[in-house]
């Protein structure tokens, strides 16, 4: 067992050792170290890899090989996204319609184009952090433009439902984004049994190198977005720049390995997640945030009533998990999805996100459960009542 | 990084506790579920001189460290002396970050509570 347990799947995956082997030759090797842009042997090799991988990206999620483009990232994707669709869409309308507890990788986009004259409705999520397709259908207009909405929530781990958004939408003009960045390799994706125009994947959320993720963009109808990055007409002018072989046949990896693994490593998962919430029910005074039943396994967002988050994650150096609520001499940063599905300040910033994953071992789960509650008791024998 | 002394007393912190009512004792409470902090801090005194501190706190590691810190420097200080603790001896004793720096001022402005409470009875 490594002297550090990882909890913090969610923030970012290991590296997957059968991806490091694909991506190495890539790195390592004359042969395989071309540009897919050029027409000589290695630049063909180049292009085979990531026609390759592209095809593997798009089996994730039941798409045509044609319809994905590479980028940096999630964030990116999603930038090109939203940014793209408005952009080229504008003449059809000016309003977006997303939610109050999207990434910032949505909410910062959305805020930007805001200043540039869009109007933006966040929809407000329930306790559970659910958001339902009646209120995305209520809040469409004339001209609405897009709707950007995630397929499962990166702090609280509720799961959205796409396919009634999707179809309260599908004979509306609206252009509907998914981020799945937590969703890929977690859940089924199938772009084509939804009607989903662009959805977003990151490489480091199942496995896959940082630095790499992917847009599919909807062929049939064809959803046309204007490119945000020029110079070179790489992805089909959508995302110009010199394609990372290495990163992308990473991605491919990762992805078809999360295809193989998605029937059987939830459930393990799940057993993980139930011998958490096990473990805590002795503890008095917690909540767990998000949804009951419409969430991944691999999330456990839980209040600790008593004790400040930052403290607990100090008082345990030894387990890797995160807080999204920080207080410094600056701001109160409490997490805006917590107050979003009804926390105060006080359980936000006394919440912390655990989340499992592929390497997670019950022994790691017994072990970390044991110390994170003494460390609360402790905590909670200094604090006042 | 925390310094080695903010460690110590995040994880040994000193004299926790409540003391209870008397006419000796004084009590300065914190409360700011803004920003998650709650401090109870109470002092017995004797003849001008402090013989007891306890507290009682709840926030990030540094808070937690700074009361303590300061619990424990109370100790055996002529009542005179809680005036002259200032946030930036503090802040240089305990190497606090900039992110943290408003710890020292609440402790500095419990102090100075502390005084004006004796003062007034």
């Amino acid at each position: 067992m490594h002297t550090t347990i990882y909890l913090d799947y969610m923030a970012t995956t290991p590296l997957d050792s059968n991806v490091l082997e694909a991506m190495l030759p890539y790195l390592q090797e004359l042969e395989l170290a071309g540009n897919s842009g050029s027409t000589h042997d290695l630049g063909i090799k180049a292009l085979k890899a990531v026609e390759r991988a592209r095809e593997q990206v798009s089996l994730l999620i039941n798409a045509e090989p044609e319809s994905i483009i590479f980028t940096s990232g999630a964030t990116e994707s999603l930038n090109l996204a939203i940014k793209g669709a408005a952009e080229f869409h504008q003449r059809k309308g000016k309003h977006i319609i997303t939610t109050q507890v999207e990434h910032k990788a949505v909410l910062d986009t959305c805020q930007y184009l805001q200043q540039k004259n869009y109007e933006v409705t966040y929809l407000k999520p329930d306790s559970e952090g659910i958001i339902t397709a009646q209120q995305v259908a209520g809040a469409l207009r004339d001209d609405t433009i897009l709707v950007a909405i995630m397929a499962v929530n990166n702090e609280i781990g509720t799961i959205y439902d796409i396919a009634s958004i999707a179809a309260c939408i599908e004979h509306h003009q609206a252009i509907l984004v998914v981020d799945a960045a937590q969703a890929a390799g977690k859940i089924p994706l199938d772009c084509k049994a939804i009607p989903i125009d662009l959805l977003a994947i990151s490489g480091h959320k199942l496995y896959g190198p940082k630095g790499i993720g992917a847009l599919y963009i909807r062929r049939k109808p064809r959803v046309r977005i204007a490119a945000q990055m020029h110079g070179g007409g790489q992805e089909q002018g959508l995302r110009s720049g010199t394609l990372p072989t290495h990163q992308i046949v990473g991605l491919g990896k990762a992805c078809e390995l999360a295809r193989q693994c998605l029937d059987s490593e939830p459930t393990f998962i799940a057993t993980l997640h139930e011998q958490f919430i096990q473990a805590f029910a002795d503890i008095p005074h917690i909540k767990i945030n998000g949804a009951t039943k419409a969430r991944v396994p691999h999330n456990i967002n839980i209040s600790l009533q008593g004790i400040d988050a930052e403290a607990l994650l100090a008082g345990l150096p030894r387990l890797a998990m995160s807080t999204t609520s920080a207080c410094n001499s600056i701001v109160n940063q409490a997490s805006y999805v917590l107050k979003a599905i009804g926390a105060t300040d006080r359980d936000a910033l006394s919440s912390i996100r655990i989340s499992l994953g592929r390497y997670t071992t019950p022994a790691e789960v017994k072990i970390a459960a044991e110390q994170i509650a003494a460390e609360v008791i402790r905590l909670r024998k200094i604090a006042p009542r | 990084m925390m310094s080695d002394l903010v460690r110590q007393h995040f994880h040994e912190p000193c004299f926790i506790g409540i003391l209870p009512a008397g006419p000796k004792v004084i009590r300065v409470e914190i409360d700011s579920p803004a920003t998650s902090r709650h401090i109870i801090f109470s002092i017995e005194v004797e003849q001008s001189r402090i013989v007891q501190a306890r507290h009682l706190v709840r926030g990030c590691p540094y808070t937690i460290a700074t009361f303590s810190y300061l619990a424990n420097w109370c100790y055996g200080q002529m009542l005179v002396n809680l005036t002259s603790m200032t946030r930036a001896f503090l802040i240089d004793q305990l190497s606090l970050p900039a992110t943290k720096v408003h710890c020292a001022a609440m402790a500095e402005d419990t102090l100075r509570q502390l005084y004006l409470q004796w003062e007034n009875t």
